[in-house]
């Protein structure tokens, strides 16, 4: 341990070395001012490292406004400014500096297609004089853009500009892609007028089978043209019906309001859709089209008369897929749900989510073969067979099969249940992992009546005072039960009142600093849980009014003017309502909080403090943080 | 020698010397139960026993019991556990404590004056809340506070100055001294206290503490005396109790196996409910808990008998301990209950397949040496010899095991690579699960400590060990450190798997985590930080390439990560992102990695990643390594397309070896010094520590293997000498190519004091021939040397950090990173670094940023985007550490 300080001194002196322990505490400074490198690159990084409350607080620049005009998600007066604000650096205009802008993000590809759309409102509202004069900038945007969305924002510039569409459509007959896209620019347009003035140009369209992309862009955008809807149902849904286009045509359809949907050609329609439904195979029922096409027959069968209604929705019912999602438990080998029931002869979607830190599968067994198929596949090598599957042992009692699923993946399957009902069974054939990874998938004739017969043990229910903790209730250091907490911030409908992080609703107070609120003493802010009414503050406190007409009304006060109150009635932002002051009898106060008190009570100890865990970090999962980088 | 006879010496001469006394300050009665509660401090007390020892001595016929609950780390108002573990409460309950050594301030200290207020709160409450309590259903419990003790100057120049935390330490023993008195409890200062002792050994030219912080076993002698004259008012016995105290020290172990248990999150957390079929099929379940509880039912039996012994003892008597008495333990049947029948070491060979040319032999198997049972690391030291981790246990010893876990040393002496002496360098140990070599010793794992530990008189086996690190939690007990190496500067890593909660005590404060982590420790200077904060399940296996850049395996998933790009600093209890794997790998999971580099084997194998793999492939994946913009990409080796059985056109991965035995499980593989490669089989039916009941009757505890790969055909490596070599001669080792022969020659030469290295080495230096093709990288090497003996040169540094070799820029970027607190103006070369042309340079400067604590450093790393050729789409492990960096910067840059 003794050192020979001479020794040391002999080569030590004659450079700069030193030895010694120990750091000095390392210098640490904050910035008092706004942080921003010099260099576009590094100060676009830097920007887009910011919350959205953080840029638009930002103080004023170039690189600030060029974020501003990029950023996903803020509000459009923000746009405008920012817009204003390069066209003041540059010395140049406001259209000017959102075409270039149009050019950015167009570059940036797909995922900038919100901020376009945002931006089209500013392009398109510009004077029709402003966009004529910057004719050729929109040509070569509409002509050259890779984006569609850029190319239709050009071109519907281009129609203002104009005043009308007759230019812009011969300039482009003889370029059926650009006539597409102008076609597409229809309903980015508000004057209905120039809209109309199109009909006679792409109603025609509708019956000409070449060139496809043609025909397509007219079954999309006919439905904004105005004044005709009844002829472009009839059009379309007779192209539905020949199994023409079929997904453009349902989605135009879609397009066009249910009130004005023609009765008469209703039934015809259903017919059709039960029988395009009847030959997609069970995988492709979840599909964004037959969902749609499901979804467009249900709705269709309200204009029929009832018993017909019923016949057809008895039908669809039939077709309809039940999709189960089950989800792996990290560091647990388990799945999550170990119980799914299923009518016999119906089509299901198992979607398999893996959120464990090893490859798991889920395959689908004869009752009691789980024993059988775990021993097989443990005796197996790691050789996948003709279907990429590893584990899967070749045996009639295996129903359903899938790859391995790594982490973070997810795979489906999708088949038909059996039509003998029974105690089927699904199991992880990973080698090992049967011995736990298994869940019964009951096949039955009634689900209904199943599950009444097998209704869930009724939870444990605890009326938890403040004094059944008198440790730390938290404990909410650990990083390993937030997800848990998450989950059951969602199932005990907390987020149906509350915003957390990202996600929620802004009715109650909002709780993602509500341990900096309660001194992150962990304690106080499970108390105001237990007993909600302990602390009410002034925003939240619930009103209950008697209106002179005799109505009732309860909410919370979100304004008062001299005349009247604005009142927040539920947790939607359709849920306000203002209401006269000279038409209220009587305002009286709550002494309780709107929340419920005992929405805890079907907790254990255990999962409190993992919901308090989740509170406290604010809506992040620690260990997978993922930056927000648009 | 000397030294120890001063030591001796002074013991007597300060027990004799008259202490000032205030009277007893604590009253002790027959019967009483005592609890101590703490950091470090109290927690070593347990190992040493020296205060119990003196106070049953006083109190013979009182029939004392002792029980320690610190663990390092603890602060009054936070002490982490893993999940489940019980709470202060309940444990001062279970131990009927009567009376309470409370010994806090320590790890509280380094929130300074900032941090004063709530410190004296929390000693409030906490005095407060124990006088609301019965513990022992007498009467609230006698409490008697201690203060922190002072750091200790130490002559070391490797350890740090303690003033900084000293002015911090006294203030809060002066808060503790008012909140004792105003709550009217007993309070021992042991600040000064200390600070007199370090001033009186110091005359003596020796020390209490080995890193300023913690006590050695002399040091808890001293203050043990201290306090028992505090206490009890008169002065500590000083001899005659020998028997006494290892009556202690055995009572000692027991507890700590019982209250410290491995493997908790089975025992008592979350998979202790694990069930599985009492009858191994299908009839009524049984959980690990049913089972390991019942364990933990004898161990406090045991520890009960063992309290009976120290009680006889001190009355002058004797009493054999007698553990006939145990509780009966549940039992389990198999729930795999076919299993394989075993082949024997040689015939297993056959089942084996290895690339053409290449050759496996038996080394050493159970056959020959049955102690050698569940190989889990392995490495070779100085002298040449196999060093072996033997893990019988898994995953852990009962209370009555009588074959414990061993550190083995084996010996080829006429070199035909078979085997021909075992020697048993430590016993008694559970689960040693990692291991490496240091100095003239090896530190190993025993969780929750860290041990160096020594053979002292050549007899091949330990007779010295000093805790040197404590508080890495062992909550399921294969998520342990394992796999410890060195790295090529002279730091070595330890790790923790999900369910952990570790805290550690260092000079700069204590380091804590919750679940997966990696850790750097510099075992010359104590330092001691997260390296890689990440969301691991259990990483096992790291290993560093020729350059030092390290490759980091996860082994539950198998997945392998380029570790430059996500070892940058995060503040605790942040973590990084997820990150991408380095390589494709076709299976998991992983027990442990390697790296080829020998040139006993041709060309195409120099520079592999080897990847042991147990379930599906059972072997050794081979994997080329190549270049990939800032980072290093892998490419799983010897696929091939065959037709199986069936006729189909499958995939075939031949690796380095693979076997189609069901039993054959390669746990670790390394480099012999003769460039053969060894690696071992951990040769099981069962593996699992989920699978399988903690007690499944199947985990086999009798079978290891080691094995030896040759190339035919190739001359083995003449092996060079290392051990007991002259500095000159050990400098000249760091230009041969095997990396395994550099690491052993600069463990080697960490024998030797740091002056006499350095001086030598800036000699050889001066002698290298610049125009050898190698002499960047040995230049390279010379600067490791620097950092292995934690010598600065700043001049050196600025030569390596341009060299025209742009590794070994990259590798000294990695160096001024941890030399950043000892250079002039580092940000300021970190700034050239940063915009070096070669990508990998740049990462390394990122990283470096991220251990400031400036905006300067943000603006710093930010500027490497400019070398970027497309912004849009910039260089994935860049982005991946710049995205790290500001995340851990942004408190420096927003106001």
């Amino acid at each position: 341990m003794s050192t020979c300080r001479s020794l040391r001194n002999l080569f030590l002196a004659a450079c700069l070395s030193t030895t010694v322990g120990q750091p000095a505490r390392a210098e640490e400074t904050t910035n008092k001012t706004f942080f921003l490198p010099k260099s576009p690159v590094a100060a676009a990084y830097v920007l887009g490292r910011l919350s959205t409350k953080e840029l638009s607080e930002a103080p004023r620049g170039e690189f600030v406004y060029a974020a501003l005009l990029q950023r996903k998600g803020l509000d459009r007066k923000y746009r405008a400014e920012a817009v204003e604000g390069l066209a003041k650096l540059h010395h140049s205009d406001a259209l000017t500096e959102l075409l270039n802008a149009l050019a950015v993000l167009d570059n940036k590809g797909e995922s900038s297609q919100d901020v376009l759309r945002d931006l089209s409102t500013l392009v398109l509202q510009s004077p029709p004089a402003d966009l004529a004069a910057k004719r050729a900038a929109l040509e070569k945007t509409a002509a050259a853009s890779q984006l569609p969305l850029t190319r239709q924002i050009a071109f519907a510039g281009l129609i203002l500009a104009d005043n009308g569409g007759d230019r812009v459509w011969k300039e482009t007959t003889a370029n059926p892609d650009q006539q597409a896209d102008l076609i597409l620019s229809l309903p980015l347009i508000r004057d209905a007028k120039l809209r109309s003035a199109f009909y006679g140009k792409v109603e025609p369209l509708l019956h000409l089978a070449d060139p496809p992309g043609l025909r397509r862009a007219a079954m999309s955008s006919i439905p904004s043209i105005p004044g005709h809807d009844v002829e472009t149902f009839t059009t379309l849904a007779g192209l539905l019906k020949s199994g023409v286009e079929r997904e453009t045509a349902l989605a135009g359809l879609q397009r066009i309001p249910r009130g004005l949907w023609p009765k008469e050609s209703a039934q015809g329609l259903v017919e059709s859709l039960v029988s395009y439904l009847q030959n997609i195979p069970v995988e492709g029922r979840t599909e964004t089209g037959p969902v749609t096409a499901f979804q467009m027959a249900t709705e269709l069968t309200t204009l029929l008369p009832a018993d017909r209604a019923a016949n057809f929705n008895k039908t669809l019912r039939a077709l309809g897929v039940s999709v189960f999602v089950i989800r792996t438990i990290q560091e647990q080998m388990l799945y999550n749900k170990t119980l799914i029931v299923v009518e016999a002869g119906k089509p299901l979607t198992i979607v398999l989510i893996n959120e464990d830190s090893m490859p798991h599968n889920l395959v689908v067994v004869k009752p009691g073969a789980v024993e059988e198929i775990g021993l097989a596949a443990e005796k197996m090598t790691a050789e996948p067979d003709a279907q990429g599957r590893l584990y899967t042992p070749k045996s009639p009692k295996i129903l359903q099969s899938m790859k391995l699923v790594e982490p973070g993946h997810q795979a489906r399957l999708s088949f038909v249940a059996p039509t003998e009902p029974g105690d089927y069974q699904y199991v992880c054939t990973f080698p090992g992992h049967w011995r736990r990874m298994v869940g019964t998938l009951a096949v039955v004739t009634d689900v209904d009546a199943y599950l009444a017969r097998h209704a869930a043990k009724a939870p444990k229910m605890t009326e938890w005072k403040i004094s059944d903790f008198s440790e730390d209730p938290a404990k909410a250091d650990s990083a390993s039960n937030i997800p848990r907490g998450k989950e059951l911030f969602s199932s005990l409908a907390c987020i149906t009142c509350h915003k957390l992080g990202l996600e929620g609703v802004d009715y109650g107070p909002e709780l993602t600093d509500v341990f900096q609120r309660y001194q992150n003493n962990a304690t106080l802010v499970l108390q105001q849980i237990l007993e909600p009414s302990l602390i009410i503050s002034n925003r939240y406190q619930a009103f209950d009014f008697e209106l002179n007409n005799g109505d009732e009304v309860a909410g919370m006060i979100l304004s008062e003017s001299a005349e009247s109150l604005m009142l927040q009635t539920g947790p939607a932002a359709t849920l306000m309502q203002s209401v006269k002051k000279a038409d209220i009898k009587t305002r009286k106060a709550r002494s309780s909080s709107m929340m419920p008190a005992g929405l805890l009570n079907a907790l254990s100890k255990e999962e409190i403090s993992n919901l308090l865990a989740y509170l406290k970090s604010g809506g992040a999962i620690p260990t997978h943080e993922h930056q927000h980088q648009p | 020698m000397k030294k120890h006879l001063f030591l001796a010496l002074f013991l007597f001469c300060c027990a004799a010397a008259p202490l000032r006394s205030l009277g007893a300050a604590l009253q002790l009665n027959p019967g009483d139960h005592l609890s101590l509660i703490g950091g470090t401090l109290a927690d070593r007390m347990q190992h040493d026993g020296w205060l119990e020892t003196y106070l049953v001595a006083q109190f013979p016929k009182h029939d004392l019991v002792f029980r320690n609950l610190a663990v390092a780390g603890d602060e009054v108002a936070l002490r982490r556990r893993s999940e489940n573990f019980g709470s202060p409460d309940q444990w001062l309950t279970k131990t009927k404590t009567d009376v309470i050594l409370a010994f806090f301030g320590c790890n509280e200290s380094f929130a300074g004056e900032a941090g004063l207020d709530k410190f004296k709160q929390d000693v409030d409450k906490f005095l407060k809340d124990a006088k609301t309590k019965n513990y022992s259903g007498k009467g609230a419990p006698r409490v008697v506070l201690f203060a922190p003790i002072a750091n200790e100057k130490l002559k070391d120049p490797n350890m740090p100055d303690p003033a900084a935390n000293n002015a911090n330490l006294e203030k809060y023993t002066a808060v503790m001294a008012e909140v004792a008195q105003s709550n009217d409890v007993p309070f021992v200062d042991l600040f000064h206290i200390s600070q007199q002792l370090y001033t009186q050994v110091a005359k003596l030219d020796t020390h209490l503490t080995f890193n300023t912080l913690h006590l050695t076993d002399a040091g808890d002698r001293l203050l043990a005396q201290a306090i028992f004259a505090k206490l009890i008012g008169q002065k500590a016995p000083t001899s005659g109790f020998e028997k006494l105290r290892a009556a202690v020290l055995d009572k000692n172990a027991e507890w700590h196996a019982r209250y410290r248990t491995v493997d908790g999150f089975n025992v008592y957390g979350g998979r202790s409910q694990l069930k599985f079929p009492k009858d191994g099929k299908s009839g009524p379940e049984i959980s690990n808990y049913d089972i390991m509880q019942d364990e933990m039912a004898q161990r406090d039996v045991k520890t009960a008998n063992r309290d009976a012994r120290i009680w006889a003892v001190a009355k002058g008597g004797d009493l054999k301990v007698d553990d006939s008495n145990l509780p009966p333990v549940k039992s389990i049947a198999s729930n795999k209950p076919q299993i394989a029948p075993f082949l024997s070491g040689e015939d297993a060979i056959k089942h084996m397949t290895v690339p053409p040319g290449c050759k496996v032999t038996l080394f050493a198997s159970e056959e020959n040496y049955p102690e050698l049972v569940s190989p889990v690391q392995m490495g070779f030291d100085t002298k040449g010899r196999l060093w072996v981790a033997a893990w019988p246990s898994y995953p852990e010893l009962t209370p009555t095991d009588t074959v414990t876990d061993k550190l083995l040393v084996f010996e080829d002496r006429n070199h035909d690579g078979k085997a021909d002496k075992m020697t048993t360098f430590l016993d008694g140990l559970n689960c040693p699960t990692g291991f490496t070599f240091y100095k003239d010793g090896v530190l190993v794992m025993q969780a929750p400590d860290l041990w160096f530990a020594r053979d002292t008189n050549g007899d091949g086996k330990a007779d010295w060990k000093e805790r040197v690190l404590m508080g890495m939690d062992s909550a399921d007990s294969h998520h342990t450190a394992n796999a410890l190496v060195m790295d090529p500067g002279g730091a070595t890593y330890l790790s923790d798997g999900v369910f952990h909660r570790t805290q550690v005590e260092t000079a700069t404060g204590p380091v804590r985590n919750e679940d997966g982590c990696i850790y750097r420790l510099e075992p010359l200077t104590g330092k001691f930080e997260r390296y890689v904060a990440y969301g691991f399940a259990n990483p096992h296996g790291r290993v560093f390439d020729y350059w030092g850049n390290d490759f980091i395996t996860d082994a539950t998933g198998n997945e392998s990560f380029f570790g430059p790009a996500f070892s940058g600093f995060i503040d605790y209890p942040k973590k990084h992102a997820g990150m991408k794997q380095f390589w494709k790998r076709p299976s998991r999971p992983c027990p442990g990695t390697g790296l080829i580099s020998s040139r006993h084997f041709p060309e195409e194998f120099q520079g592999n990643f080897l990847n042991c793999n147990v379930i599906g492939f059972q072997g050794i994946y081979r994997v080329k390594v190549t270049e990939e913009g800032s980072g290093l990409k892998g490419e799983t080796l010897g696929v091939t397309r065959v037709q199986n059985a069936a006729g189909k056109d499958v995939e075939k991965i031949e690796g380095l070896v693979s076997s189609d035995d069901p039993n054959f499980r390669p746990s670790a593989v390394c480099v012999a010094p003769d460039g053969s490669i060894y690696f071992a089989d951990w040769a099981k039916p069962l593996i699992g520590h989920m699978q399988h009941h903690i007690r499944d009757p199947h985990r086999d505890k009798s079978h290891g293997r080691i094995y030896r790969i040759t190339y035919e055909g190739r001359p083995l490596l003449k092996v060079a000498k290392v051990d007991g070599e002259p500095v000159g001669k050990l400098l000249d080792l760091l230009t041969t190519p095997e990396n395994d022969v550099r690491t052993r020659a600069k463990i080697e030469l960490s024998k030797h004091e740091s002056p006499e290295v350095i001086a030598a080495l800036k000699k050889w230096v001066a002698g290298l021939d610049p125009k050898d093709k190698d002499y960047e990288h040995h230049l390279t090497e010379a600067l490791w040397v620097h950092q292995w003996h934690n010598v600065v040169d700043e001049v050196f540094l600025q030569r390596m950090l341009r060299s025209p070799d742009y590794h070994a820029r990259a590798a000294a970027t990695r160096v001024l990173c941890y030399w950043r607190d000892r250079v002039k103006d580092p940000l300021t070369l970190l700034e050239v670094q940063v915009k070096d042309e070669s990508p990998r340079v740049r990462l390394e400067a990122i990283r470096a940023c991220s251990f400031f604590k400036t905006a300067k450093a943000a603006e710093v790393a930010l500027s490497a985007l400019d070398k970027e050729t497309d912004p849009n789409k910039p260089d994935y492990y860049i982005k991946y550490c710049l995205d790290e960096t500001m995340k851990q910067l942004d408190k420096y840059t927003k106001p």
